[in-house]
């Protein structure tokens, strides 16, 4: 049974806890915001790992557009890359960035982070839970379907409430995450999205998708990865074709059909002397 | 991307007037636009009206590096005193601007000093070093310049700009493979890009020439082909369609293997090619197509099949 009856609600809810509570939240999001900026360590990047990092970069370049390269000039990086004992990607590569634990400074700096998205949130929904548990605070101006219900109304089990309106938690989760825009406005664009030097050095380290990002960067890892990789790489030249593009499809069939008849004979008759090279193929093969 | 020219003297006074100054300053930065004197202008009009709050550092360096491009010592000067006085000169932002104003006043022991305290403090400050690759080339140490240069890419091998600059330095010193295999990294962070290729080809043949033999045919077919890339390209790009660097470049190279093989029939049919395509591009240019086209006529006749 759904009553019509609208619910009245106390004037006195909206003086002392709707106003309170978005108060209390601008507030706290300004002293997160202070905390963040007088917690936060200019640690630079680990040189050796943006080094890394851009190697594996290359290399995924290499791997993605090398079609682009002449046959020479790719199988020249690929070796450079992969050459048994003297190949970039055969180094041992020291692990620095992998074990949290082995880099204290970086752990430190991950849990004030987490810390201080965490901690103000849980005491805040500890608090609201505990001050205001079950109330009703506002109602939205609109009809809403029935699956907002538990969107809107976390914190009060009642089948028969009108689903516009809101419940205390909720519109703590609302606001929270209402403000954002609010922030913005109000401390200015964040600055560090500005800051030249930093934002090229963060676009250095980043590009590598394996291994997560900060601290938690595993070197040897990723770079066998892409030494399986690179080493499954087929190289065809793109530009072989180019120019029986240019010229059109008529020309190119004529020119490509001589080239077959050309080939066709060459093969014939070195198709002798192939065959003890086979051969001694084989035997090399086979001798360990 | 707004380019420098469409910040004309009008838009600037527009935004004086509208108060909107420190606005058009940061669409400046964040855009990376190369406007040094709509900023030097904007950005002293915006440092005396006094309204800027926190912003005025970042409009205040950026004025500084405005400044020391038009060569505006004054102001360079008094934006860095302003910065210096407030951030002390320890931080590397800060010094950096530092080591660029010593640079412009011709100081460049001191400038490298200060570069060199600041990667004391950070080994890898990639602005740090670039600077100091720059005062390498500044003072015309051309070894030490290849050599910082090329230290540099071991650690930053994803900086664009830095391959270039060292494909061009190979170039100018005659050192063609060298240039050759940077621009091959170059068109791997960018295999769409025409003009990439174009300098390839344009490498491969002028490396042709000076070998002999099956190499010199091999690198002439290999800039014939990035020719007739950069051409097929360039038709489906209306931009650069008009461009004539690329069909010249493919005419040339035809005409050089020509020379070596005269019954080539690819090789007879891409040349017609790049001589139609030249023709058309320089009859198309507006004002004097005329004397353009008949300019070129004999070069185009000279390096047209047949090629005995």
């Amino acid at each position: 049974m759904i009553t019509d009856a609208p619910l009245l609600l106390d004037p006195a809810i909206r003086d002392w806890v709707v106003l309170p509570m978005v108060a209390i939240m601008v507030l706290m999001g300004l002293c997160r915001h202070y905390a963040q900026q007088l917690l936060k360590s200019n640690q630079s990047l680990d040189p050796d790992e943006v080094r890394h990092k851009q190697t594996l970069m290359r290399c995924s370049r290499l791997r993605n557009r090398g079609q682009f390269l002449p046959a020479s000039s790719f199988h020249a990086r690929k070796a450079y890359f992969l050459t048994k004992e003297t190949g970039i990607l055969r180094q041992k590569v020291s692990k620095s960035g992998l074990n949290p634990m082995a880099n204290p400074l970086g752990m430190i700096d991950h849990v004030k982070g987490n810390m201080l998205y965490m901690l103000p949130n849980m005491v805040m929904m500890g608090i609201i839970s505990y001050f205001f548990q079950g109330f009703v605070l506002v109602k939205v101006p609109f009809p809403l379907t029935n699956r907002f219900k538990v969107m809107l109304q976390r914190g009060v089990d009642l089948a028969t409430l009108d689903v516009s309106y809101v419940s205390s938690l909720s519109w703590y989760f609302l606001v929270m995450f209402g403000l954002r825009g609010f922030f913005k406005i109000l401390l200015g664009e964040d600055s560090d999205a500005l800051d030249e030097a930093r934002a090229t050095q963060m676009q250095m380290g980043m590009g590598v998708g394996m291994g997560g990002g900060g601290g938690m960067f595993d070197a040897p890892a990723a770079y066998k990865h892409e030494r399986e990789e690179l080493e499954m790489a087929h190289h065809n030249w793109v530009l072989e074709d180019s120019e029986l593009k240019l010229v059109g499809p008529t020309v190119a069939a004529r020119i490509s059909a001589e080239r077959m008849g050309t080939l066709a004979s060459s093969r014939s008759a070195s198709a002798s002397k192939k065959a003890p090279r086979v051969k001694k193929i084989r035997k090399k093969a086979k001798a360990p | 991307m707004l380019s420098s020219s469409s910040l004309t003297q009008q838009e600037v006074r527009r935004a004086q007037k509208a108060g909107a100054m420190a606005a058009v300053l940061k669409q400046i930065r964040t855009t990376r636009v190369r406007a040094p004197e709509a900023v030097v202008e904007l950005g002293r009009a915006a440092l005396s009206s006094r309204r800027l709050g926190d912003e005025v550092w970042n409009v205040r360096e950026q004025t500084l590096i405005a400044a020391l491009d038009v060569d505006d010592i004054p102001l360079a000067k008094a934006c860095e005193s302003a910065i210096l006085d407030r951030f002390g000169d320890t931080g590397a932002r800060a010094s950096r601007l530092k080591g660029l104003t010593q640079e412009a006043r011709g100081d460049l022991e001191e400038a490298a000093q200060t570069y060199a305290t600041m990667l004391e403090s950070n080994g890898a400050n990639a602005a740090a070093l670039k600077r100091e690759i720059c005062l390498a080339k500044m003072q015309g140490d051309v070894a030490s310049y290849v050599e910082k240069l090329k230290a540099y890419l071991e650690r930053f091998q994803s900086d664009r700009s830095a391959w270039q600059a060292l494909a061009e330095t190979y170039v100018s010193s005659g050192n063609l493979p060298y240039a050759i295999f940077c621009y091959e990294e170059l068109t791997l962070f960018e295999p769409t890009a025409a003009h990439y290729h174009c300098r390839l080809g344009e490498l491969h043949y002028t490396d042709a020439g000076g070998l002999a033999g099956p190499k010199r045919l091999d690198a002439l077919l290999k800039a014939r082909k990035y020719f007739a890339h950069c051409v097929e390209l360039a038709t489906s790009h209306a931009a650069q369609a008009k461009s004539a660097r690329a069909p010249t470049g493919l005419l040339l190279t035809c005409s050089a293997v020509g020379e070596i093989k005269p019954d080539d029939e690819l090789n007879v049919a891409l040349s017609a090619l790049a001589a139609a395509h030249l023709k058309s591009i320089y009859k198309s240019h507006a004002a004097p197509s005329d004397l353009v086209a008949k300019a070129i006529a004999p070069f185009v006749a000279n390096h047209t099949p047949p090629f005995r």
